[in-house]
């Protein structure tokens, strides 16, 4: 158990030498900034950052990749708050809170809790693992596919209280989620579902899915409110604040540890990753807080939960690769062929031959986190002029953004037209109710939960059958009541709290009907397969999915008819000065983006970007004759954004994106 | 203007002569970071020396590296500048079980040279029962579908591995298809599942948690020279699984330009440095010579064809 702390203390004089001190600050700063794009996860910050560590003598090349590992997890934060786009899976929770409070003029204090509880919980994290690596790995190896479905389906238990209001419709984001992760071909059986076209082939990319449900809807509203005064607070950095918020952080214990201890835990487990170790630590804190309807308006215990979650989930992720030489993510993953490139073969034994190259890099992960707090409030009180910019200016880079963001997950253009294509339907869903979050949850965990059912049934069938494959041992049982119990917590909250509903929309009714049918023709005719298991899950889906919408038609109907009654809750709802929907412009941006993304391939990313960005600002600017008057700092504007993305994405990252006829 | 007339020019005088004139593009159809990925960058690093120009890796990993594939058959430029690399038996066993899905087949890529092969290894528990593979075999035969095998995917190496033995031991297994190799592995591991077929090269690395029973190649592997293979013990499980990685052209690439691609990649592949490394970080190499990989594809196909046929009621 001390071997680890003995071990980084012999290793003290490699941690702080000033090539690895370099490495591990520009690695971190790097992270941060990675992280903070949309698309740029974690995995593929490290997967791009692998080669180049080729060259490098092994312990700085692991440096590099752990250091831009943390620092990317947390960086995902900033983006996240300041314009309500995670950067990836992991910080969808931290929006949740965290946009809330960039839009009260809070942005400042959101982006300090989260570095300040992305630190704690990441200096916790890396002490679990330094403390506990080899009972832990024997730990992880307990998780099997049985235990692996209750962890998905307690995390999918989450999903009831991420709405935005209605149990319902976040039940039927969720479970569009999860329909939306069986496109492809079913891992077990092989067979195809739902290829409609063959851009599904592959079926939908976490990552994709993610910017599109997230960014596309962020850039409409944007849109919808160019012109419209938006209230004015300072961004300058503010003195006291991070005073303030040290000393509410230190306030809130509980909320640190529950994150703390989730995000270790989901950490360890193989094949769950950190995605929603973020969003759970988040539900339970709401579930056990004393003002659980706080959560979502704006809190920084929202966020504090969120960010210490993500950052200790980090250091247990890598116990599964560096003891059994098995990754448990993703990210742990590219980070072996870190290892292996330099002839390093983790294992039982990696300890034993390379001790000082994994304490060098162990006692670095540990210094990262120092670093990471430092660079982190540095960037937080330089990055609050993002709430500044113009929303018309906001609109075009997140468009952007999104755009070059996603084509590097997978060099795939049609990775693009499925990002789009989702994002613009989850724009439209947001106007009838539904929210983004349950959808990526439904999505990341819709994919285990199915994959380990089917791969557990098999085990089930040639094993002792399948009651006591799922419904046995300590763990099962564990997970079992601990979706029970969140079950019926959400339920109470959400009874205690409920608003009293007082209109009936007609929206709603032909809402549950449009789905209703949607699911059942889904059922009739979407799905032919010749092995009943393809199936099951997305037939499975549907039907709840159905359901679902039967609840909802009846709700509205019964509430309709005690409204003719005139029953007590028939007066009419405060009349609300409703704005014009301003539908030439979503049309004409709609189209204008369309433009974008079939010029990309023709005239090359960076040309067609800065074409777009030029004259989406010269058509919706208000004042033309000033745009023209200034022409020199509007093409200045684009082409800035164009060599920033240019040293981004081409230089620092390597991404190949296709330069067509121009460049 | 002028670097236009420049671009055009360029283009226009890029015949077999002088070529290649710009960066060539290998598409990998894996994500950044896994084997295939990690091996195609260690193989073109002298690519400057060899090509006079450099090699650069594009991923487009998605459905099992369908997306990938797809993508290079249907749209890269058969100009020599745009290269793929393949996994076999992989992508021909999909293109024998998804004729319509998968658009690529033998007779649409054309091979240019192998740089690596990675034989499957039946693998079961440290604390596992079986010893030998006629144990497990014993076993299976009085208990047929009870013993669980992991592997990487469906129609990879070590599902065609599987099914060879199924067909050379007369049993039935029941064949429990993971999310890539190293959850496969974890699986066997943890004893989720009773036994596996992997990767040599990771299950080399967990050997202390493992019994390795049987390899499924023709020959003794000098990374275990002592586990047996299959055919020394009286199991027609020949090497067809071997998970065998190269490069390859779009059908239409000018002879030319592929004559000159084969012959400067398999010196390549040959050069001292780049066999070091890869035996360094434990993958298996096997440079093969686009003559002999065109006879090998066909071979694997028709071998293929026939282990497959059970599969399709």
């Amino acid at each position: 158990m001390l071997e680890g702390i003995t071990g980084i203390i012999s290793n003290l004089p490699e941690i702080f030498s000033f090539y690895h001190l370099t490495i591990l600050a520009l690695g971190t700063l790097g992270g941060l900034i990675l992280g903070a794009l949309p698309g740029v996860s974690p995995t593929l910050s490290v997967a791009l950052l692998v080669p180049f560590t080729f060259h490098m003598e092994p312990s700085a090349g692991l440096i590099l990749l752990g250091s831009v590992y943390m620092a990317s997890v947390a960086g995902g934060a900033i983006s996240a708050i300041l314009i309500n786009v995670p950067g990836a899976p992991a910080n969808i929770a931290t929006l949740l809170d965290g946009y809330p409070m960039a839009k009260a003029g809070k942005a400042q204090e959101a982006l300090y809790t989260c570095f300040i509880s992305s630190f704690l919980g990441g200096v916790i994290g890396m002490i679990v693992m330094i403390l506990l690596t080899f009972p832990l790995a024997e730990f992880a190896l307990k998780f099997k596919a049985g235990e692996i479905f209750w962890v998905a389906m307690l995390g999918l238990t989450v999903v009831a209280g991420l709405g935005s209001g209605s149990i319902i419709k976040a039940l039927l984001s969720g479970a569009f989620g999860i329909l939306l992760s069986n496109i492809g071909a079913n891992p077990t059986t092989g067979e195809f579902r739902f290829i409609f076209h063959d851009v599904l082939t592959g079926g939908i990319h976490i990552v994709a899915a993610l910017i599109g449900l997230f960014a596309i809807p962020q850039v409409f509203m944007l849109i919808e409110s160019f012109g419209e005064k938006h209230a004015t607070f300072s961004t300058s950095p503010q003195k006291g604040i991070l005073k303030k918020t040290i000393i509410n952080n230190l306030k809130m214990p509980r909320v640190l540890a529950i994150g703390s201890v989730i995000g270790s835990i989901i950490g360890l487990i193989p094949g769950i990753g950190g995605q929603v170790a973020g969003i759970v630590a988040y539900d339970q804190a709401k579930k056990l807080s004393r003002n659980p309807h706080d959560y979502g308006t704006g809190i920084p215990q929202g966020v504090a939960a969120a960010e210490s979650a993500n950052n200790a989930m980090v250091g247990p992720s890598l116990v599964p690769l560096l003891t059994l030489s098995i990754p448990g993510s993703p990210t742990a993953a590219v980070l072996l062929g870190g290892l292996l490139i330099h002839g390093i073969f983790p294992g039982p034994n990696l300890f034993l031959l390379h001790g000082n190259i994994v304490h060098t890099f162990i006692g670095s992960l540990l210094l990262a986190q120092f670093v990471m707090l430092v660079f982190g409030i540095f960037l937080s009180r330089h990055s609050n002029w993002v709430m500044k910019v113009p929303a018309l200016y906001m609109a075009a880079s997140i468009i952007i953004l999104s755009f070059f963001g996603t084509f590097s997950i997978n060099n795939n253009f049609n990775d693009l037209i499925v990002m789009f294509a989702i994002g613009s339907l989850m724009y439209a869903g947001n106007k009838v109710g539904f929210a983004a979050a349950p959808v990526v949850m439904g999505l990341i965990l819709g994919g285990i939960a199915e994959n380990s059912f089917l791969k557990g049934m098999l085990l089930a069938k040639a094993g002792d059958g399948m009651f006591n494959y799922f419904f046995t041992g300590g763990i099962k049982i564990t997970m079992i009541l601990m979706c029970l119990l969140s079950l019926l917590f959400g339920a109470y909250n959400s009874i205690k709290g409920r608003k009293k509903k007082t209109a009936a929309s007609k929206n709603d009714i032909a809402l549950a009907i449009f789905i209703l049918i949607f699911s059942l023709v889904l059922i009739k005719y979407g799905l032919a397969a010749k092995d009943p298991l393809t199936s099951l899950f997305p037939k499975a889906t549907l039907v709840i999915m159905a359901l679902l919408a039967l609840i909802m038609l009846l709700q509205e109907i019964v509430f309709l008819s005690r409204i003719r009654k005139g029953g007590p809750e028939a007066s009419p709802p405060p009349a609300k000065k409703h704005k014009p929907f301003p539908f030439l412009r979503i049309i004409i941006s709609l189209a204008l983006t369309l433009v974008y993304m079939a010029l990309l391939d023709v005239l090359g990313f960076y040309f067609s970007t800065f074409l777009f960005f030029l004259t989406f600002t010269l058509i919706f600017c208000i004042d033309k004759k000033a745009f023209c008057q200034r022409a020199h700092v509007q093409i200045a504007i684009p082409s800035l954004l164009v060599v920033i993305l240019y040293s981004l994405f081409s230089l620092l990252l390597n991404v190949s994106l296709p330069r067509g006829l121009l460049f | 203007m002028a670097l236009i007339i420049a671009a055009t020019l360029g283009f226009s005088s890029a015949d077999a002569g002088e070529f290649p004139e710009e960066p060539i593009k290998l598409i990998v159809s894996y994500s950044p970071g896994g084997a295939t990925d990690f091996q195609a960058r260690i193989v073109t690093m002298m690519a400057q020396d060899y090509l006079t120009q450099p090699v650069v890796v594009i991923n487009k990993p998605g459905g099992g590296g369908m997306v990938g594939w797809n993508w290079f058959v249907e749209s890269a430029k058969n100009n020599g500048y745009e290269l793929v690399s393949y996994n076999v038996p992989h992508f021909i066993a999909q293109s024998i079980m998804y004729p319509d899905k998968a658009k690529y087949n033998i007779r649409n890529m054309e091979p240019i040279a192998n740089w690596g092969t990675d034989p499957a290894v039946l693998v079961v528990p440290q604390d596992s029962p079986f010893n030998s593979v006629d144990d497990l075999v014993a076993f299976a035969k009085e208990n047929p579908g009870k013993v669980t095998v992991s592997g990487a995917g469906l129609y990879v190496g070590h599902h065609i591995a599987m099914l060879q033995t199924e067909k050379a031991a007369g049993i039935k297994l029941s064949y429990i298809p993971y999310k890539g190799g190293a959850p496969a592995l974890l699986g066997v591991i943890s004893g989720e599942v009773m036994a596996g077929f992997n990767n040599l090269s990771d299950a080399f690395r967990s050997k202390d948690r493992l019994k390795i029973l049987a390899v499924a190649d023709l020959e003794r592997d000098p990374f275990l020279p002592d586990v047996k293979t299959f055919l020394e013990m009286g199991y027609d499980v020949d090497n067809t699984s071997n998970n065998r990685r190269g490069v390859a052209a779009p059908k239409g690439t000018p002879p030319e330009i592929i004559a000159k691609l084969a012959q400067d990649f398999e010196k390549m592949f040959n050069d001292k440095k780049i066999g070091k490394k890869m035996q360094d970080t434990g993958c298996g190499v096997k440079v093969m010579s686009r003559d002999e990989l065109a006879k090998e594809w066909v071979k694997i196909e028709n071998s293929l064809k026939s282990v497959l046929a059970d599969l399709e009621k």
